[in-house]
């Protein structure tokens, strides 16, 4: 097994054959933030080790257990904000950020258009006064003619419902991730796979990082661990105002003959996004169910139980009922910030504790953006401390360069339900 | 109504600036605050972008434009300016163009993730922070002038010339209707027989030193600089021929206006045989206006134009990377800042010599724009004295040419034009004004040097002169009246029938060394109304004066008092504390009753502009207090003074006739 050693480590190391891993700063959690992280720390010069959890089996990183769906922000419920201004600014943000972050990435987000569905005539005024406030176009968001929602949507449309085309569309999070990676693998970045969660202790003013029997001391470090990372924080006496919310999706191994890629029901309350996969595509549908606050379990030990996968049926369309039987359900979980953060649960969301650092994405298209917010705040302590370098033996623990899958490709064949 | 009162100012913007603030501000889609929150950076990097002091990243600038482009219900304009300068070359839409060369379409084009290590690997780790927090590539890595031109001290710069950008812009006369057209430099280098007139400190010798450059670079050893004043005078051991004949092609004869008085027609006739003899010698000469230029036949006339509003923020960078290069972007703002507050001073300061004593006098003694008779006492020191002395000319080596003895007449004759509110004179009314020690031939002599060496006025021909400058001429006239202390206010009475008198009161109560009796005529005894004297008051306040303090009080206590009455008529009737780094604040008001037309209004501004300004300055704390006891509009209006910064203010009637609102922005820079 490998463990901290002081220097000098190089010439042993060398004369073992481990790998020295030359250090600025230690990131926990390599789902699409700590991966940007890694990715622009590691363009800026700053050497990177990135520790996370395998996602061999089923995918660890939250990232990678999302619905996979560029939102334009016309279907968030105006309740979670302070008032219309915020409203506006968010769903910009969330959407603009997003095709900016597949710019960056050299990707190009789709074209493809979502259809809402909604009953009742007070929701339909307030999604168009949403959408007038998002100041979107028509030709991003416009109300369907019934002719034409019955062509697009099949056996999913119902009669005496309004249906809306929407700017807001499928894209693929494991693709950005694999381009993150790229970058800062390229660029000197080191990631180490781990089979468990890491467990964190104080040790003077260094953070011990501990994982199968090795102990890593990191003077300073960023968690970037999703829902595990308030889970990390408790473990070193810190917390940050947030909470963790269930957010139950089931895989459809086929499309089910849905048409659009995707499909948000308003008064049935669910959603459906359409991925294409091989050798069908997939559908991974949510619905309002269990969204109250959770506490924090390991990816691998989630469940969703017998009672909620009821209710998860009661709010689908018949049509879909039957995905029920063939599907299997990921319990993804999400960083839901309180009210004294300061932040909604969509915005990045960055909280120093002396020589650590937390961070949340928020929306996974605003990544790149909380990547830049968490790195400066990282780098500053680094920085303060004279910027001292600090070696590292990884002896025995594996490079992280398995292809990046999403939960609901064939890849993956876990089911979180509880049997 | 329409009428807007605005103070415009000095500082432009670049067009790249200006269609970045046309997305930003006239799509009605985010305030600046809501801009910075969607792109994730401050609103004091937005307020940077849309001023040239940094540029934003290619991935923020494309998020902007994506934005409009896909919002609906926006003014297409915005869009539409900024589509047509994309295609443009970036240099010549961005004094930070090189960053986005060929052109900001290109630009935004970039940004890859891909590509963020070999930008940030560039910057050091400050540029890096602005970079990655601010979204900003730092100015003093791109500025094209700081990369171009020598980063040497200003002598050194002025012996190797300057980035052709820079050079003040060139000017033809166009003869039929007295019109001027604007020329490029290229011109001017390809025309075979040019005289380049330009007053003093206009940038003269900057521009022959660049041209020789430029010239020396395309055309080798064959260029060739002389100063005219070593060809003629007493101790001249070559001619204008002799020069001619060693072979250059090119012959630039700078300051011909340097040449003694009583060699200038033998120089004339010379440069005229030798540019009929030398036919393939092309000529450039440079100077300031004199008499006997009519005798250079076959030359064009050129002109040097004052300097660009963007010149002078690139020169003033220019000149504070040279002094301090990490200190300079905090400096500059502060300096550009209290510069475009004071338009007199401002629109006066198109010069380079004038930029140049005004970057230097508040780099080596903090002397900001906030004292303006400070600068303009320099100026024209050196202009009378010290600039002859560094470049080695000796006009007039006679007793009664000393600087101070010319200062002392030239005060005295515009403080005389000024009473008999003239702007053209002849000799006999100098020589009534001035007591001239060396009589009629001194005076003679007097005039053609007094404007000669300070271009306030010039020779008209038949012994008239005329005024060239009148802010020199009030500035001059304050210098007068307040050089006897006894006679002080007696002089002012002269001059109070005159436009003028504000502008010479301001700046007497900047000079003097006591200027207490000076407020208390403006108190009681100045013969205008109470609110022309209150607005004389705080504009004399506004700015560092020294007095006793009771009188200085009182002289406020008289000012605020018009003031509180004329905002007791005003209610407040909606306030917008402001939600960008550009708006502070913003009143709404309502009048109780009639308010009195325009002149209220204005003068209502005025005053609100001048104890604004005076936030720059000592008095600050003490007008800041007495402003909290007063109406609830100027107690928040207080409040405003403590931001730091270029903020102006705006006044602007509202829908009704009896509505106006008074907001405190930073200027438009377009």
């Amino acid at each position: 097994m490998s463990q901290r050693i002081d220097p000098p480590v190089s010439a042993m190391a060398a004369a073992t054959g481990c790998r020295v891993v030359d250090l600025d700063f230690v990131i926990v959690g390599g789902g699409i933030l700590g991966t940007a992280v890694a990715a622009v720390a590691s363009q800026a010069d700053y050497r990177v080790l990135v520790l996370r959890m395998t996602d061999r089996g089923r995918p660890r990183a939250d990232t990678l257990r999302n619905q996979g769906w560029l939102q334009s922000g016309v279907l968030y419920p105006m309740g979670i904000f302070k008032d219309e201004a915020e409203y506006r600014l968010l769903g910009t943000m969330t959407y603009f950020g997003g095709r900016e972050m597949l710019a960056r990435c050299g990707m190009e987000p789709s074209n493809e258009r979502a259809v809402v569905r909604v009953r009742d005539p007070v929701r339909v005024r307030e999604i168009e006064a949403k959408a007038k406030l998002l100041r979107l176009r028509s030709e991003n968001f416009r109300r369907l003619d019934s002719a034409d929602a019955q062509a697009s949507l099949g056996a999913l449309f119902e009669r005496g419902s309004a249906y809306f085309l929407c700017p807001d569309c499928p894209f693929d999070e494991a693709a950005v991730l694999t381009h993150f990676r790229g970058e800062a693998v390229k660029n000197g970045a080191q990631f180490l796979e781990i089979d468990e969660p890491v467990k964190l202790l104080r040790r003077g003013d260094h953070i011990a990082i501990c994982w199968d029997g090795i102990t890593l001391d990191s003077p300073v470090t960023l968690i970037t661990a999703g829902a595990g990372g308030l889970e990390l924080l408790r473990q070193i006496e810190c917390a940050v105002p947030a909470e963790i919310r269930q957010t139950p999706l089931l895989v459809h191994p086929n499309s089910c003959g849905v048409p659009v890629p995707i499909l948000v029901d308003f008064e049935r309350q669910f959603s459906l996004v359409k991925h294409p996969c091989t050798p069908a595509d997939a559908l991974v549908i949510g619905t309002k169910v269990h969204q109250q606050p959770v506490s924090f379990i390991a990816p691998e030990q989630r469940r969703v139980s017998k009672s909620d996968a009821a209710s998860f049926r009661r709010f689908l369309h018949p049509h879909l009922e039957q995905s029920m039987q063939t599907g299997r359900f990921t319990a993804g979980f999400e960083v839901m910030p309180t009210a004294t953060a300061g932040v909604t649960h969509l915005e990045p969301f960055v909280k120093t504790f002396d020589n650590v650092v937390f961070a949340s994405p928020g929306r996974a298209t605003l990544a790149l953006q909380a990547a830049e917010k968490a790195f400066s705040a990282t780098r500053a302590i680094v920085d303060a401390r004279g910027r001292r370098r600090f070696e590292f033996v990884a002896r025995s623990s594996r490079a992280w360069c398995d292809p990046i899958d999403m939960h609901y490709q064939p890849t993956y064949q876990f089911n979180d339900a509880e049997v | 109504m329409t009428t807007r009162a605005t103070l415009r100012t000095i500082v432009p913007i670049s067009p790249f600036a200006a269609a970045l603030r046309g997305l930003l501000d006239r799509t009605g889609l985010f305030t600046r605050a809501e801009w910075a929150r969607v792109l994730g950076i401050s609103t004091a990097a937005l307020s940077q972008w849309v001023n040239d002091r940094t540029l934003p990243r290619a991935e923020l600038l494309r998020q902007i434009v994506d934005i409009v482009r896909n919002a609906d219900g926006v003014p297409p304009e915005p869009l539409a300016d900024f589509e047509e300068l994309s295609q443009q070359p970036a240099d010549h839409v961005s004094p930070l163009g090189q960053r986005m060369l060929p052109n900001v379409s290109a630009y935004l084009r970039g940004g890859r993730l891909s590509q963020l290590g070999s930008e940030l690997r560039k910057l050091t780790p400050s540029e890096q922070r602005s970079f990655l927090e601010d979204g900003s590539w730092p100015a003093t890595a791109t500025i094209t002038v700081a990369n171009t031109a020598p980063t040497a001290p200003d002598v050194q710069r002025r012996q190797e010339g300057m980035d052709i950008a820079l050079l003040p812009p060139v000017e033809r006369d166009t003869a039929h209707d007295g019109r001027r057209e604007r020329l490029s430099w290229d011109t001017v280098l390809g025309a075979p027989r040019v005289v380049i007139q330009g007053g003093p400190g206009a940038g003269k010798t900057l521009v022959m030193r660049t041209l020789a450059k430029v010239l020396q670079e395309s055309e080798g050893s064959t260029v060739k600089m002389v100063n005219a004043a070593d060809l003629w005078g007493e101790t001249s051991t070559s001619s204008v021929a002799e020069a001619c004949e060693s072979g250059p092609l090119c012959l630039l004869l700078d300051g011909l206006d340097e040449v003694g008085f009583e060699y200038r027609h033998v120089a004339t006739r010379e440069i005229a045989e030798a540019a009929q003899r030398f036919e393939g010698v092309r000529m450039i000469i440079a100077t300031r206006p004199i008499p006997e230029l009519p005798e250079l036949q076959g030359f064009e006339w050129m002109s040097l134009a004052p300097l660009t509003d963007l010149q002078m923020v690139l020169w003033i960078e220019h000149m504070f990377h040279s002094a301090n290069r990490f200190r300079a972007m905090e400096e500059l703002e502060l300096f550009l800042c209290q510069l475009a507050e004071r338009e007199s001073l401002r629109d006066n300061a198109k010069s380079p010599l004038f930029l140049s004593i005004a970057t230097k006098l508040f780099e080596t003694n903090a002397v900001t724009p906030f004292s303006e008779t400070e600068i303009l006492g320099e100026y024209l020191r050196v202009l009378l004295g010290g600039w002859g002395r560094e470049k080695k000319v000796v006009r007039a080596r006679k007793p009664w040419a000393l600087p101070h003895k010319l200062l002392a007449d030239l005060a005295t004759l515009c403080f005389h034009l000024l009473a008999e509110e003239r702007t053209e004179f002849n000799t006999a009314d100098a020589s009534r004004w001035l007591k001239c020690e060396a009589g009629d031939d001194g005076m003679m002599q007097l005039l053609p040097l007094l404007s000669i060496k300070s271009g306030v006025f010039r020779d008209i021909g038949e012994g008239r002169w005329r005024v060239m400058r009148q802010y020199f001429v009030s500035y001059l006239a304050a210098v007068h009246a307040v050089g006897r202390s006894a006679d002080v206010i007696r002089r002012l009475r002269r001059l109070e029938q005159h436009d003028a008198v504000p502008d010479v009161f301001r700046l007497a109560c900047g000079i003097s060394d006591d200027a207490t009796s000076l407020l208390r005529y403006m108190i009681h005894d100045y013969r205008e109304s109470e609110a022309e004297r209150s607005m004389l008051l705080f504009e004399a306040l506004a700015q560092p004066i020294v007095a006793k303090q009771t009188v200085f009080e009182a002289a406020y206590a008289f000012a605020l008092r018009w003031l509180d009455n004329t905002c007791a008529r005003l209610r407040v009737v909606g306030t917008d504390e402001g939600d960008t780094v550009d708006r502070r604040a913003l009143w709404k008001l309502r009048a109780s009753g009639r308010l009195g037309g325009e002149d209220v209004r204005e003068y209502l501004l005025r005053a609100l502009r001048a104890i604004y300004r005076a936030r720059s300055g000592p008095a600050r704390d003490f007008l800041a207090e007495q402003l909290k006891s007063r109406c609830r509009l100027l107690a928040e209006f207080s409040g405003s003074m403590v931001v730091e910064g270029r903020l102006h203010i705006e006044l602007h009637p509202g829908p009704r006739s009896d509505a106006l609102s008074v907001s405190v922005v930073t200027p438009q820079l377009d």
